[in-house]
């Protein structure tokens, strides 16, 4: 459940805001960090905090690609496919990732750590092809640089 | 090439933090501009300037400054750093390497407002940058350049960095409105238009990274100065992002109206792998895309406009020969089938119906009656739709159609892809 | 001043008020324009594009719905572009519905079909895989959802956000995948829920009872009111085959605007319950038997005669209801004076002396606060619970709840939860603080000073349990917003309510639970006084109606309800015609003093507990199944209006009374002009009762209308009177004290019977402060034993916060056996059964 420490930080946020729904989208960050995903009860809880209903709260959830409705694995392998990516060979890339990691877009492995996700532009054409894993960017990706950063994912 | 102005602190070590950029010049232009400026004055200078909103639209940014409605506060700004539109990424540079320089432009810029609450609306995506932003407001703070009473001038200002969570539409300016009032990013009606009635429902300025940016440049260096670069009416200094088929793809800081050849072979170093050049899409995803009949149009709001596609955000994605054009339209198709809201009628059915059809022509299942059909429902989206996103569907689809009607054709009636082996 | 613009629309020139949405001054020309999104009553949102026109001087088409005329303006609505536009809006929507008409409920009044049929383009161009989303979704009990048919227009979402203030259902998902839901597919709980099947403009949403029941051409639609509760919402009741299928809302912005509650939507199909009466009954060895109507009437007619002229007629008491018709309760009193020569007339729930109407169902959207006394609107009157919270989202209307249990609407403001029977306490202790308010100002300041000097919050406080913030609070919405609208319940004490109104102005009213109190009072169903009011002992009013109804009448007033009951026991009444009203559930003493009758006749729709102590039990039409006036907690005068005929063997409870005397006067007189008991239609009792009813003199059924018809009432001019509060003691061994109330879905008669509200209806269920539970051991769900110096009843326990420590609430008909009073806190104890 959402922690009491998680409580009083969207508290804080809705203060920070000339209207406290402003707060919402940082909430739902914050819960997500916390969790690692959005559960129907993580957002009533979020929903109660910020005196919206789990309606009003699932709803926006709902909208945003980033806000995760299901559990992820550890590592959230987000590959950009859109134009400038596609022309680089973005496909390869989302193959090359199924192949290694043995599962397809929008699955889990079987360990948990990772999920495997295409993504629209994520506003790194210049240094196509280019994936997210969590926060962090990785640009100019080859096969041979993916082995790395799984390898380098793994070893954490 | 000329000594670089907007990146002007990319690739100096630590630019990001204020020391390095104070020693840098900055912050001046703020002191200069609360000490030798009235608000009105900052207006009428930006509007001199010529300064053109650098996020698509190219709206003079000092006209849409002074249309908020006199006395009604408070007001707000709102930074649009939620770029998204599909082969842009300068303003993440500006955003990661020099948040200082941004920073000062929101400033000066609500300042000239009369804000006292400003936002950067960030796209989720961009954890580094906000992170960068974050830093960089509280730095800001502690040497009082935010804050109460900023440098003794009475002037005060809060700002907040917001992040968005994934949602292509929030770029859309009433969009981003709604999603910063803790909503689904849905656009909203317009009338009543932001500026006097928008965030929270109080008078709001909403400008992208880049155009406030060049704010303490068009302050420290006058108006003169801004618009000596470019053409009368599109002045001075743009950011284009260039990517696909070239061999340095990056962002490149150019005076407006430099042909898109010289981008292209003096800047990009070329096309990749010295292949043909296919397309050029000029401006972003939504952009017409072009042919290279047209390398020597001048990058300008008008005079790419004169040959039917825009200067957009500056993002200019080249397409070398062997690449289906049909299956880079469908990518496309799925982007904005993805990141319609759904609010409307059009666009949210408009844009699946073009995908599916897309996507059949591009597996075999083409049919002749498929090319009219898709540009009927383009012109039922077309000025229909409840906001821009609806429009922005339908460049590529028309584009590509109007000058690669045979490629169309010929995956209908070899009844697949002539590009898949 | 009304500025006036000048538009032309299609050619045509009209002036309409500036603000006007081109889609309104098309609309005073007759110019269709489509729309999907658009509903007048809720806020637009212009996002179904169906609308879209062209204006001169503007870049694109604009929507009509939101685009406000200027002067001058020149709009076309019927260029080739809009009409390209309006076919392609349309064939988008079809693009991915699945077209399921043929066995789609709302098939016939769709607005997709009809805007196709007469916009849309002949061929489908489409030939991908339609998108497939949830069908036969059901949102509770009621509502079932099919998420292909949706347009997402958003006009279910915008309703529970805008009315009800329940923002259940949203947009989930987006883009091509939108789709309305509740969080995680929840069913719905606000009690406006229905509505959104009326707002649906497609088969999405619609109404799990009447589903697969009825095309809805085949429909007999008649325009009604709703009975279930005294504010009388304007419906049409739908039939088909004589068998009512359907309520849906019809409009009166001065009623219900055009909404209704769950209750009045779902519960007018108790007249189908298989439980209805359809035969007269006849005691027989003790049992109730089955007879024909020649056969109950006279043995009923009979006996009463008998007991009338072996004791007098003063042993003969007559009971109507606030649930029948002013038809069906004027010739009860009528037979009751005329025939049996008693004014032992009354009903159950007869406003006190002193009691007001409201000024209108509406009356919330003119208050600043509302102050609830002690009741709760969403159980006596819903569609009032609905005026509060509009008001309160729309105006800033604020709420203060006075009494045990909270209110739902109190989240619109405070709270003042007290121990029963201390509500005038906390009022006092209101005015207290208004009275040494600075922001009041008012002549009756300086008194009311003096008189509340006892009533200073701490004090009241410590004596009543509400907070004395919460008391702060209250007072300062008032002082603020001023105008208050008291509502209060049965046992009111209006003294220092007259005291709130003195100061602030505003008004006060009784919440009338029942669909036609005000009607019964004015039929003159009391003890003391005739039809319109005139008092029995007046002579004049006597000889006059004793004329009209050719009967020498009795000077002496009749007994009251409870002096009828208490009567009872001691052989002081000994034969009782009860029509309509279920005594038992509703009246603590009634049981237990029926029982004692010589003879007891019941007219009722169902084998009530009252009808099951009866010797003879005569079956009655509902509302729906005759015609009837009935009069609104507002005293709007509306038409029940026969939808459907009465099940064979049942007859109206105005005809039966009519028969009971015809049975009296023998079988073999025959009817003729000269009887004042020959009527053939309910319209016929009405002539004659605007004929002694002053008010109603001008009034026909044709002038009620469909409308209803609202008589003129004077605002009284309010004095401030001093008062002084009894704080309840409880006796040694009752340690708590039981509130009695009614439940949204109340398990009273006839919402009991209805099929439809059976999975919502209130269980026998007990709400229990924590507090209170925990020393006991009782947990939710358990069975326990509430007992008073009456009696005892077992229900189950329901531990909330709902109620304050020290109180227990029920519904009136689980506990009516155990109040000291009808509409008193009583004192209990309680334990685990």
């Amino acid at each position: 459940m959402l922690s009491d420490k998680a409580k009083s930080e969207i508290q804080q946020l809705k203060a920070r805001y000339p209207h406290p729904n402003s707060a919402l989208l940082p909430a739902l960050a914050l819960a997500q960090k916390e969790h690692g995903w959005l559960s129907p009860e993580v957002l009533e809880e979020v929903a109660e905090v910020m005196g919206l209903s789990p309606a009003q709260v699932g709803s926006v959830a709902s909208f945003y690609t980033m806000f995760n409705r299901r559990p992820v694995g550890k590592y959230l392998v987000q590959v950009c496919t859109n134009v400038a990516c596609s022309l680089l060979g973005a496909e390869h890339i989302v193959e090359h990732l199924k192949r290694k990691l043995g599962i397809n877009v929008g699955e889990t492995t079987p360990d948990g750590l990772f999920t495997l996700l295409e993504v629209e532009c994520l506003g790194s054409c210049g240094t196509a092809p280019v994936m997210q894993v969590n926060d962090t960017y990785y640009e100019n990706l080859t096969a041979e640089k993916i082995d790395q950063i799984l390898a380098e994912l793994r070893r954490r | 090439m000329a000594e670089p102005v907007l990146l002007r602190n990319v690739g100096v070590p630590d630019s990001h933090k204020i020391e390095v950029y104070m020693q840098r010049g900055g912050y001046q232009a703020l002191r200069k501009a609360l000490k030798e400026f009235q608000p009105a004055a900052l207006v009428d200078l930006v509007k001199r300037s010529g300064l053109r909103g650098r996020g698509g639209a190219g709206f003079p940014a000092g006209v849409k400054w002074s249309f908020l409605p006199k006395g009604v506060y408070p007001r707000y700004l709102v930074c649009n750093a939620d770029e998204g539109e599909p082969g842009t990424f300068k303003d993440r540079v500006l955003i990661e390497h020099d948040p200082h320089g941004l920073i000062e432009g929101i400033i000066i810029s609500c300042y000239a407002c009369e804000v006292n609450t400003a936002f950067i609306y960030i796209r989720g995506e961009y954890e580094f940058g906000a992170r960068r932003l974050e830093q960089a407001v509280q730095e800001a703070y502690a040497r009082g350049f935010l804050g109460k009473n900023i440098l003794g001038s009475g002037f005060n200002l809060d700002l907040i960095v917001h992040r968005g969570a994934g949602a292509y539409i929030c770029g859309e300016e009433t969009g981003m409105l709604t999603s910063l009032e803790g909503d689904r990013g849905h656009p909203k009606l317009k009338p009543p238009f932001p500026a006097s009635e928008g965030l929270y429902r109080k008078p709001t300025v909403i400008n992208n990274v880049e155009t406030l940016f060049n704010v303490p440049f068009i302050v420290e260096r006058g108006a003169e100065w801004y618009t000596s670069m470019g053409t009368e009416k599109s002045p001075g200094l743009k950011l284009f992002c260039i990517s696909g088929h070239v061999n340095k793809p990056g962002v490149y800081e150019l005076p407006l109206a430099t042909p898109l050849r010289t981008l292209i072979y003096d800047y990009a170093g070329g096309p990749l792998e010295g292949k043909p050049i296919k397309a050029i899409i000029p401006g972003g995803s939504s952009t017409p895309m072009i042919t290279p009949e047209h390398l020597d149009v001048p990058l300008d709001y008008e005079s790419l406009a004169a040959i039917g596609t825009m200067l957009g955000s500056g993002a200019v994605v080249v397409i070398g020969e062997g690449t289906c054009i049909v299956r880079t339209v469908e990518r496309l198709a799925e982007f904005y089938r993805h990141e319609s809201c759904g609010k409307c009628i059009p666009c949210r059915e408009g844009t699946d119906w073009l995908y599916k059809i897309l996507h059949r022509i591009e597996h075999g299942g083409g049919r002749e009656e498929d090319l009219p059909l898709m540009l009927d429902i383009c012109n039922n989206i077309g000025g229909k739709s409840f906001c821009p996103l609806g429009d922005a569907a339908l460049g590529p689809v028309r584009s590509s159609i109007a000058h690669f009607r045979e490629e169309y054709l010929q995956h209908i009636r070899e009844k697949r892809c002539p590009f898949q082996d | 001043m009304e500025v006036l613009v000048n538009v032309t629309i299609d050619g045509q020139q009209v002036s309409v008020r500036a603000g006007t949405t081109i889609l309104d001054a098309a609309k005073q020309l007759g110019i269709p324009i489509p729309t999907f999104c658009y509903y007048a009553k809720l806020v637009g949102i212009g996002a179904c594009r169906m609308c879209l026109v062209e204006v001169e001087k503007m870049r694109g088409l604009q929507t009509a719905c939101t685009t406000k005329v200027q002067e001058g303006m020149v709009v076309r609505t019927n260029t080739p572009e809009v009409v390209q536009t309006r076919q392609g809006m349309l064939e988008f929507l079809l693009t991915n519905h699945p077209l399921d008409c043929p066995i789609c409920d709302k098939g016939g009044e769709c607005d997709l079909q009809d805007q196709v049929f007469q916009f849309g383009g002949t061929v489908s161009r489409y030939v991908e895989e339609k998108r497939h989303k949830a069908k036969a979704k059901p949102l509770g009990p009621f509502v079932m959802k099919d998420e292909e048919r949706c347009i997402l227009c958003r006009r279910c979402i915008r309703f529970l956000e805008e009315w009800p203030g329940d923002p259940e259902l949203d947009a989930f998902e987006r883009g091509r995948n939108t789709v309305v839901d509740t969080f995680y597919g929840r069913p719905l709980t606000s009690p406006f829920s229905g509505n959104v099947i009326d707002l649906c403009p497609v088969g999405a949403l619609t109404s799990i009872p009447f589903r697969f029941k009825a095309r809805s051409w085949e429909l007999k639609r008649t325009p009604s009111i709703c009975t279930l509760c005294g504010a009388g919402c304007n419906l049409t009741l739908d039939a088909k085959a004589n068998r009512l299928l359907r309520a849906v809302g019809r409009e009166n912005p001065d009623v219900n605007d055009e909404w209704l509650c769950d209750r009045g939507r779902f519960g007018q199909d108790y007249v189908r319950s298989d439980q209805r009466l359809t035969s007269p009954l006849i005691r027989k060895d003790g049992q109730l038997q089955p007879a024909t109507w020649d056969e109950a009437l006279a043995f009923a007619a009979r006996r009463i005669q008998d007991i009338a002229q072996t004791a007098n007629p003063d042993v003969v008491a007559a009971v109507g209801s606030a649930r029948a018709s002013n038809e069906a309760n004027y010739l009860l009193q009528k037979w009751a004076r005329a025939v049996v020569g008693t004014n032992n007339v009354d009903f159950a729930g007869r406003p006190a002396d002193g009691f007001a109407p409201l000024s209108s169902v509406t009356a919330p959207l003119r208050a600043g606060v509302v102050v609830l006394l002690g009741v709760d609107p969403l159980g006596d009157a819903p569609m009032v619970d609905l005026w509060i919270r509009r008001a309160a989202l729309t105006k800033g209307t604020r709420v203060v709840a006075i009494g045990p249990k909270r209110p739902v609407v109190s989240r619109y403001g405070v709270w003042l939860g007290c121990r029963p029977g201390t509500e005038s306490a906390v009022l006092a202790a209101l005015l207290h603080l208004l009275a040494r308010d600075e922001r009041v100002q008012a002549p009756a300041k300086a008194d009311l000073a003096g008189w509340t000097k006892d009533y200073a919050p701490d004090r009241v406080a410590e004596a009543t349990g509400v907070s004395v913030q919460a008391l702060k609070q209250a007072a300062d919405f008032l002082a603020a917003k001023g105008s208050p609208l008291v509502l209060y319940g049965g046992g009111a004490d209006l003294s220092p309510v007259r005291d709130l109104l003195a100061l602030l102005g505003g008004e006060a009213g009784y919440l009338a639970p029942k669909p036609n109190a005000w009607g019964a009072l004015l039929m003159g169903v009391a003890p003391d006084r005739y039809p319109g009011g005139a008092s029995v002992e007046d002579a004049k009013a006597r000889d006059s109606f004793g004329k009209q109804w050719d009967a020498r009448l009795s000077p002496r007033k009749g007994l009251a309800l409870a002096d009828m009951l208490a009567g009872c026991r001691e052989g002081i009444v000994q034969a009782m015609l009860v029509v309509e009203s279920d005594l038992v559930r509703e009246h603590p003493a009634a049981a237990e003093a029926l029982r004692t009758l010589r003879f007891l006749v019941v007219v009722d729709q169902f084998l009530t507990a009252t009808a099951e102590l009866a010797d003879v039990v005569l079956p009655s039409a509902a509302p729906s199944e005759t015609d009837g006036t009935f009069l609104n907690l507002a005293k709007r005068l509306q038409r029940a209006a026969q939808a459907t005929y009465p099940p064979k063997g049942v007859r109206p409870a105005w005809r039966v009374i009519a028969d009971l005397v015809d049975a009296a006067q023998g079988k073999d007189k025959k009817r003729g002009a000269e009887s004042h008991w020959d009527y053939e239609t309910a319209a016929e009792i009405w002539r004659e009762i605007t004929r002694g009813v002053p008010v109603c003199r001008e009034c026909t059924y044709e002038t009620i209308g469909t409308a209803g018809w609202q008589p003129e009432s004077a605002a009284e001019k309010v004095k401030p009177v001093p008062f002084a509060v009894e704080y309840p003691v409880a006796p040694e061994g009752y340690p708590l004290t039981l509130a009695a109330g009614q439940a949204l879905f109340p398990k009273a008669t006839p919402a009991r019977y209805s099929p439809a509200l059976a999975p919502v209806l209130w269980g026998d269920v007990l709400l229990v402060h924590p507090k209170d539970a925990e020393g006991r051991g009782i947990k939710t769900g358990d069975a326990v034993r509430v007992a008073s110096a009456r009696g005892a009843v077992e229900l189950k326990a329901r531990l909330t916060d709902e109620v304050v420590p020290g109180c227990v609430w029920a519904c009136l008909e689980s506990v009516a056996a155990l109040l000291e009073a009808p509409d008193k806190a009583t004192h209990v104890k309680l334990s685990r059964s």
